[in-house]
């Protein structure tokens, strides 16, 4: 992992990029704002690995460029990613809302440039913004009503 | 071309291959009905004759009972196309068992029995069919397209009786049994074709599975009835149904018994029905494809429902006037062209308004129940007629059947916004107001209500309970509020104790009393400071003994009541202690100066108390601003760049009192500190802001003309707002000002659709200068991006305040769940409250709110009548810019900087 990329995305590209995550689709621009700010950038070479499975979660992450795979295991060149993400995604985001460890491996499938937020980041704005937490709310009740159609389907 | 007449028959293009499926299932069905029923009524009136009919009515209400326990156990259970092959199947059987009988053994009863599988085939297949598209689609496309649907229905039996009008007398009747089948065998390999592809019906919900079917089947149509009692919207539609199928059957034994009359063999019979098949299935199709779905959305469900009571009541008047053939064929009209065009796609739409889950059993109870039940009073009632040869006997039991069914129906029109309200307030979880109806009618109740959950085993619910008595009956709640002190634990007796202080219960000075020798200390400083404020005469003596206490709190309680008694031979060492508490850099001691500040304001401490406000540590500062609010005005320098410092901490506690203290400025001052904070981004400083920009002294004109001005964003209108509707302004201003925030969505929809349009030409010419960047935002220009979809949630929020403020004059309840329905993405649930808002009292309002409920849904609009005020990008973004919206000034300066 490196420093912060020389030119980065702005608040507008970060706030859309946020806006097309799970976890903060269905909070307003407005709110999303005070996220947008506390987004850091990491940077990954091909081969390095995001977290393993089972360590703690606290970080969500947004793929700016660059590829990621996700493996149930943690063995270094594995093929068997059960998902591949491409810029514009979003991985690592229960992490940040359970405290349960990671489900997967993140292993950098090419060079990647991420945007992170913290937990403890989320945490602070939540209580400071309360209506953020009812827009991460409403995004997962979405969720939640999707997988029930899926499963009555 | 194809584009043209989706676009004539208002269907929407991700819609077209669903409509072509059934439309050519419907065509093919309905062409089999159609052979089926002329070749079943000739065969019966020529080969049997006409006066058993009514025997027959009798018949086909006990068979149909037993049928539709068969459909009943299985139609909830299983997905609709699922539950159609089998149907299909057993109805091919009996048509070749049939063929059969009347072909090798010239067996009379045959031909009754033939006439008896197609009134229970045909019914049975209307209601599954209805059941099928109702699973298909949700309550918006089900009104537009429903009709369209059932075109396929009428094309079919169109073609069906010209078909048999033509070959009729080449073949012989009897070949139309096999034509029926195979069209039939046709319509269940289309359904199977169709749900491989599409899997399950989207809109279907399984029930229960397992059992018996029999028992089960009881229990669909016993819950089924348990509904209709409770459902006052299926109550009225049941018996509407009860006297609408005596009144049709009534007619129907009217028309044929002039059919026959007129027409002497069975060769005529049949040719003549196949023609006035044909004619009154084009009528039909006509009406059904270019008329219905219009004037359901033009006019509305319920309108629609009067229509065809009223024609059926034409019809028998006509007939009483003149029982011969022009008069027959004009019922048959009605029957048979305008029942199928207007009356099935209506009562279709009526059953949406039920809960989906009860839809089936509901469907069950119709057919399983009322329907027989009606059939069988229309055969005895007919049988009964039979005696008396004058027509007029049989044709005015008809017509006071009519007028009881038009009854009925405005009675389902009078319930069907509300079972469409509460199917919706389930599905959606909205909770009852029980407590507050109770709060606002029976006092007793809600006190007795109060008084058992303050015996609760949970410390917080009796808590809970105790500060809910004080809050809303303050002059019942004292003894209660004491009952429930002993039980609690010091923190929340502590709270308990100051709700209750003002209230001054005869007994409070005891258990104040109790509590100076408790250990906790919060507790003992409370119970002192409240002896002291009431002046306790024995409680004078402990003043001093506190001044001489280490801990900060009790010395800070010496000090109070040294002070507010007074203690004169302690006042010097009180303030000395004071002083030095002041002086101390330990936190405990500054805090209790502070607080101690608070509850006696001494201006000797103003500059400690300026250098406080402005502390490090925001427990201090939260304090300090807790003083502010009581101190004397003008007293404290530069108050106003203080709190504008102390709304931005990161304590949200200490922001939200900060903007509380805006109240407090001068009026210059306020209002622009005021005005800064609306757009914060926590609510409750939001709040206070909206609260000292108009205080309670400020009458309702002010807030109302800041809210008509291009002031800030809808987050700072729905602050404001809520100091507005606190005043409680006359209904005439509300509905203005919900008309103004409908309209003002309406505004923002449009620019989002243009910019959206906009963008997408946007992307296409830059395509070429992608970058990395560009790939990861998915556009070019972010802001273009940002702009759309700001102006999407704006629209949202503008919706929600225009119902926000109808709330306060419409019914509550409705508004509310309508509120919650328009906030879920779940199209169903979208739909079914966009239905609803058509039928709020304020129809000014409901024709704007419909008309950005039908563009945000996709669904064509019905009445666009609102001048826009931009046609291009540069127009809307010189528009935006007038809106004083911080958020969207921005996002419109990055999408001018982009472009």
């Amino acid at each position: 992992m490196s420093a912060v990329l020389p030119s980065g995305p702005n608040l507008f590209e970060r706030i859309l990029m946020l806006k097309r995550s799970m976890v903060f689709s269905s909070v307003s621009t407005d709110d999303l704002r005070v996220v947008a700010n506390e987004l850091t950038e990491e940077d990954y070479v091909t081969g390095e690995r995001v977290f393993d499975i089972n360590e703690q979660g606290d970080h969500m992450y947004i793929i700016q460029s660059g590829a990621i795979g996700i493996s149930l295991g943690s063995k270094v060149g594995s093929n068997d990613y059960v998902a591949r993400l491409e810029a514009g995604e979003c991985f690592g985001e229960m992490g940040m809302l359970d405290d349960l460890p990671r489900s997967g491996t993140a292993h950098v499938l090419k060079d990647t440039h991420l945007l992170v937020l913290e937990k403890s980041r989320l945490k602070a704005l939540i209580v400071r913004y309360p209506e953020l937490s009812l827009g991460i709310l409403r995004s997962l009740s979405m969720r939640l009503r999707d997988a029930n159609k899926k499963n009555n389907n | 071309m194809i584009n043209r007449i989706t676009k004539l028959l208002l269907i929407q293009p991700d819609e077209r291959s669903q409509i072509v499926y059934f439309l050519s299932l419907f065509l093919i069905i309905g062409c089999g009905m159609s052979i089926g029923r002329v070749s079943a009524e000739a065969l019966f009136f020529k080969r049997y004759g006409i006066e058993h009919l009514p025997l027959i009515y009798l018949f086909q209400g006990g068979l149909l009972f037993v049928v539709t326990l068969a459909y009943a156990s299985y139609a909830d259970r299983i997905a609709p196309e699922r539950l159609l092959r089998p149907l299909i199947i057993i109805l091919c059987g009996a048509l070749l068992a049939l063929w059969m009988l009347m072909n090798f053994y010239e067996w009379e009863p045959v031909y009754p029995i033939y006439f008896l599988l197609y009134e229970l085939v045909s019914e049975i297949f209307v209601v599954h069919c209805m059941l099928y598209v109702a699973q298909n689609f949700n309550v918006m496309q089900s009104k537009r397209l429903t009709p369209l649907i059932w075109g396929g229905w009428q094309i079919g039996s169109v073609l069906g009786a010209v078909t048999l009008a033509a070959t009729v007398s080449n073949v012989g009747l009897q070949v139309m049994l096999l034509v029926w089948l195979v069209l039939m065998v046709l319509a269940g390999l289309m359904i199977t074709a169709h749900h491989k592809k599409a899997g399950l019906s989207p809109y279907h919900r399984a029930g229960r599975k397992g059992g018996k079917a029999l028992r089960h089947a009881f229990e669909q149509l016993s819950q089924g009835l348990s509904f209709a009692q409770k459902s006052d919207l299926l109550k009225a539609m049941s018996l509407a149904l009860f006297f609408m199928v005596i009144t049709f059957y009534v007619l129907c034994y009217s028309v044929n018994r002039v059919y026959t009359s007129t027409f002497t063999t069975e060769a005529e019979l049949t040719m003549f029905f196949g023609i006035l098949g044909a004619t009154t299935g084009t009528t039909a199709l006509i009406v059904q494809i270019f008329i219905t779905n219009r004037l359901i959305r033009r006019f509305g469900v319920r309108n629609m429902n009067l229509l065809f009571p009223g024609l059926t009541l034409l019809g028998f008047s006509i007939l009483m006037f003149s029982f011969a053939l022009p008069a027959a064929i004009f019922a048959s009209l009605i029957k048979d062209a305008f029942m199928p065009a207007i009356r099935n796609p209506v009562r279709a739409l009526f059953f949406n308004a039920l809960p989906a889950s009860i839809q089936g059993r509901s469907h069950a109870v119709s057919v399983g129940i009322v329907l027989p039940l009606a059939l069988a009073v229309a055969g005895l009632t007919l049988m009964l007629a039979q005696q008396i040869r004058d027509v007029l006997y049989f044709l005015g039991i008809g017509l006071i059947t009519g007028m009881i069914y038009f009854f009925y129906s405005y009675k389902t029109n009078q319930s069907y916004v509300s079972s469409l309200v509460s199917s919706l307030r389930k599905k959606l979880f909205v909770p009852d107001d029980r407590l507050n109806k109770n709060i606002q009618g029976d006092e007793d109740e809600a006190l007795r209500v109060l008084e058992h959950a303050s015996t609760d085993a949970e410390p917080d619910i009796r808590f809970a309970a105790a500060r809910t008595m004080l809050e809303l009956f303050p002059e019942r709640a004292g003894p209660v509020a004491l009952k429930v002190l002993s039980t609690l634990a010091p923190p929340l007796r502590d709270q308990l104790f100051k709700m209750l202080a003002p209230l001054e219960p005869p007994k409070l000075r005891d258990y104040l009393w109790q509590e100076l020798s408790h250990g906790d200390l919060h507790l003992r400083a409370t119970a002192m400071h409240l002896l002291f404020s009431i002046r306790d005469t024995m409680a004078r003596a402990l003043a001093g003994e506190a001044l001489r206490d280490s801990n900060p709190r009790i010395l800070a309680m010496g000090i109070y009541g040294a002070m507010h008694y007074p203690v004169e031979e302690c006042s010097s060492v009180a303030m000395s202690a004071w002083r030095d508490m002041f002086a101390s850099d330990d936190k405990p001691r500054v805090m209790a100066a502070l607080d101690l500040l608070m509850k006696w304001p001494n201006t000797e401490f103003t500059p400690r108390l300026t250098a406080l406000l402005q502390s490090d540590d925001s427990r201090i500062q939260f304090a300090a601003l807790q003083v502010v609010k009581v101190w004397p005005n003008n007293q404290l320098g530069n108050l106003a760049g203080i709190l504008m410092s102390s709304i931005d901490s990161v304590d949200p506690a200490t922001s939200v009192l900060a903007a509380d203290c805006i109240a407090l400025l001068d009026t210059h001052d306020r209002e622009r500190l005021a005005t800064l904070s609306l757009e914060n981004n926590h609510p409750e400083v939001r709040q206070a802001a909206a609260r000292a920009l108009f205080p309670v002294a400020c009458g309702v004109q002010p807030v109302v003309d800041w809210l008509a001005a291009d002031n800030g964003s809808p987050r700072a209108h729905a602050a404001v707002l809520d100091v507005l509707l606190g005043k409680n302004p006359p209904r005439k201003i509300l509905e203005i000002l919900a008309c103004q925030k409908a309209g003002q969505a309406n505004y923002f929809l449009e620019a989002q659709r243009l910019i959206e349009a906009t963008g997408k030409d946007y992307k296409k010419g830059h395509a070429t200068a992608a970058n990395e960047l560009v790939v990861l935002t998915d556009g070019i220009n972010s802001g273009l991006d940002m702009l759309a979809i700001t102006l999407l949630e704006r629209c949202h929020q503008l919706l929600d305040q225009a119902l926000l403020v109808a709330r306060q004059y419409e019914d509550a309840s409705t508004v509310g769940v309508i509120r919650a329905g328009l906030k879920c993405d779940d199209r169903q649930h979208l739909a079914s409250a966009s239905e609803a808002v058509r039928y709020i009292r304020d129809q000014t309002l409901a024709d704007v709110l419909v008309t950005v409920l039908e563009k945000l849904s996709g669904e064509p609009v019905t009445k666009n009548r609102y001048q826009i005020p931009f046609s291009d990008l540069a127009s809307v973004l010189a528009w935006l810019t007038q809106k004083n919206d911080p958020w969207l000034s921005e996002c419109v300066k990055q999408t001018k900087g982009g472009l």
